[in-house]
């Protein structure tokens, strides 16, 4: 036998539950190993220090603690059965009653529930495909120095087509006040028509009358400017050359007629001249801002009411 | 059946009359029986004397509240046992006593041994040589710790110790074999002179 499978069974062989041929080997190890010997003596003396350790006293309160323990747990037990009881009741009540009366609203903040993941979801990954399409048009507009093409346009190849749109916004004369202006001068002529009849006046010095009471064809020029706005405009336009692509009139908004053209680069400031001595600009890009490499640009002007 | 009489009466018949008539004295009478082993068993776990009596008392309480499933498979014993060791198991493997067991060994309370017939400086040495053989038998993992204190402290059958631990014959004795070779390396300086 050697040393590590006697040392194994050592502990075994100290307690005499070893076989018998397993006893006559260890001690025929034992003889001529002086090493397992001195183990085996160790081995000895621990046991002997563990089997001794002595017994410790009993704390006296032990037993009656244990039974107090026991008897609070029994009272507790019987005063909470009534509260159980009441809860289980309570719980019937709601179970029956309470719950199927809720069941929509539930079902329908469950749904709201369920959906809410989802919703979020799609925004947070719209957010973050718009925010690349940004970064890309910003990325792109950076190197080309071409300024704010949407990214559509890049995709379908229509960059070459397209041309910028300067927006100029023009406010025409009040047309309203004009409008009761004119009113106001033919309740004038009826008042006077009136009264020619009544004091029996010739028709010749009616008219006379009338011709001399307000300067009625400069006031009716004056509507007449008012209300021919486009036709202003569109003169404008040819006047430098340009060329009248769209228009839109609507007059229930706010911007009550619209018109795009292309016009030659070098007329943008003429026709912009030309405009202001008509019109009120209301906004318009200058010149060192539209600068192009294109002779020709695209502009749209609007006429807000 | 007088109180005289119940004291007499083995353990099966004890538990019987608790199962059946939920009769207190007679569980008392098993607390009373009982209490020196389940106690000195907590005290060898736990190594500390207020976590011992701690956990003999939720042993008793646990044997009260589980002695209707109480089957008479094994001895009461046994099966005492078995729960007095499951709850120091339950109590050294619980957070709260592993974070105050630093604090806790600092202010370790003094024994109160039975034997008093030796004088001061041999009570101080024996304490010396116990208090370390009991630090060893803390240091041993739960395993090895719980074959050491029901064989060589409780001096239980290996039979027993199988039924309370659940484990195999072979497991035992090799556990018991490792347990012994752990302590042999941590109290080779100690002489056994007691």
């Amino acid at each position: 036998m050697k040393c590590e499978q006697v040392k194994k069974i050592l502990s075994e062989y100290l307690e005499g539950i070893v076989s018998e041929e397993q006893k006559k080997q260890i001690q025929k190890h034992l003889d001529i190993c002086k090493d397992c010997s001195e183990y085996l003596l160790l081995l000895k003396n621990t046991v002997n220090l563990v089997n001794n350790l002595p017994e410790v006293c009993v704390p006296p309160g032990l037993a009656s603690a244990v039974m107090e323990k026991i008897q609070e747990k029994q009272k507790r037990k019987t005063r909470i059965i009534p509260y159980l009881t009441g809860i289980a009741f309570v719980e019937v009540i709601l179970l029956f009653v309470i719950i199927p009366l809720k069941k929509p609203y539930q079902t329908e903040i469950t749904q709201k529930i369920q959906q809410k993941p989802s919703q979020q979801v799609q925004k947070i990954e719209n957010n973050l495909i718009e925010k690349e399409k940004k970064e890309t048009t910003i990325a792109y507009q950076k190197k080309s120095k071409v300024a704010q093409v949407p990214l559509e346009k890049l995709e379908t190849g229509s960059l070459e087509k397209e041309k910028k749109e300067i927006i100029v916004q023009i406010a025409c004369r009040p047309l309203p006040a004009a409008v009761s202006e004119k009113r106001d001068i033919e309740k004038e002529k009826n008042i006077l028509r009136k009264e020619s009849v009544e004091q029996d006046k010739p028709q010749s010095e009616i008219q006379k009358s009338l011709a001399l009471s307000r300067p009625t064809q400069i006031v009716n020029e004056v509507v007449q400017q008012a209300t021919n706005v486009e036709s202003e405009i569109k003169k404008h336009i040819t006047s430098v050359n340009g060329k009248i692509l769209s228009e839109q009139i609507a007059p229930d908004t706010e911007i009550t007629y619209a018109i795009t053209a292309e016009i030659p680069y070098s007329a943008y400031k003429t026709l912009i001249e030309g405009l202001a001595e008509r019109f009120q600009i209301k906004n318009m890009p200058l010149l060192q801002d539209i600068y192009t490499s294109d002779t020709e640009i695209k502009i749209k002007i609007e006429v807000f009411r | 059946m007088n109180t005289q009489d119940k004291n007499t009466l083995r353990d099966e018949d004890l538990v019987k009359e608790v199962q059946n008539h939920n009769d207190m004295y007679a569980f008392e009478i098993l607390v009373k029986r009982y209490q020196s082993k389940i106690y000195n068993t907590c005290y060898r776990f736990m190594g500390d004397a207020q976590e011992a009596f701690d956990c003999a008392q939720d042993t008793f309480v646990k044997i009260y509240t589980s002695i209707r499933s109480f089957k008479y498979l094994s001895s009461f014993a046994t099966w005492a046992y078995r729960i007095a060791v499951n709850t120091c198991k339950n109590r050294l493997m619980s957070w709260e006593y592993r974070r105050t067991r630093k604090t806790r060994y600092l202010s370790q309370n003094t024994l109160e041994l039975k034997d008093n017939s030796i004088s001061p400086a041999q009570d101080t040495e024996r304490s010396r040589i116990q208090e370390k053989v009991q630090e060893a038998i803390n240091m041993l993992p739960f395993d090895q710790k719980q074959v050491i204190i029901l064989r060589d402290i409780q001096q239980l059958s290996y039979e027993e110790i199988e039924k309370i631990t659940g484990l195999r014959s072979g497991t035992v004795k090799s556990k018991i074999a490792r347990g012994r070779d752990k302590l042999k390396e941590t109290l080779k300086d100690l002489k056994y002179e007691m």
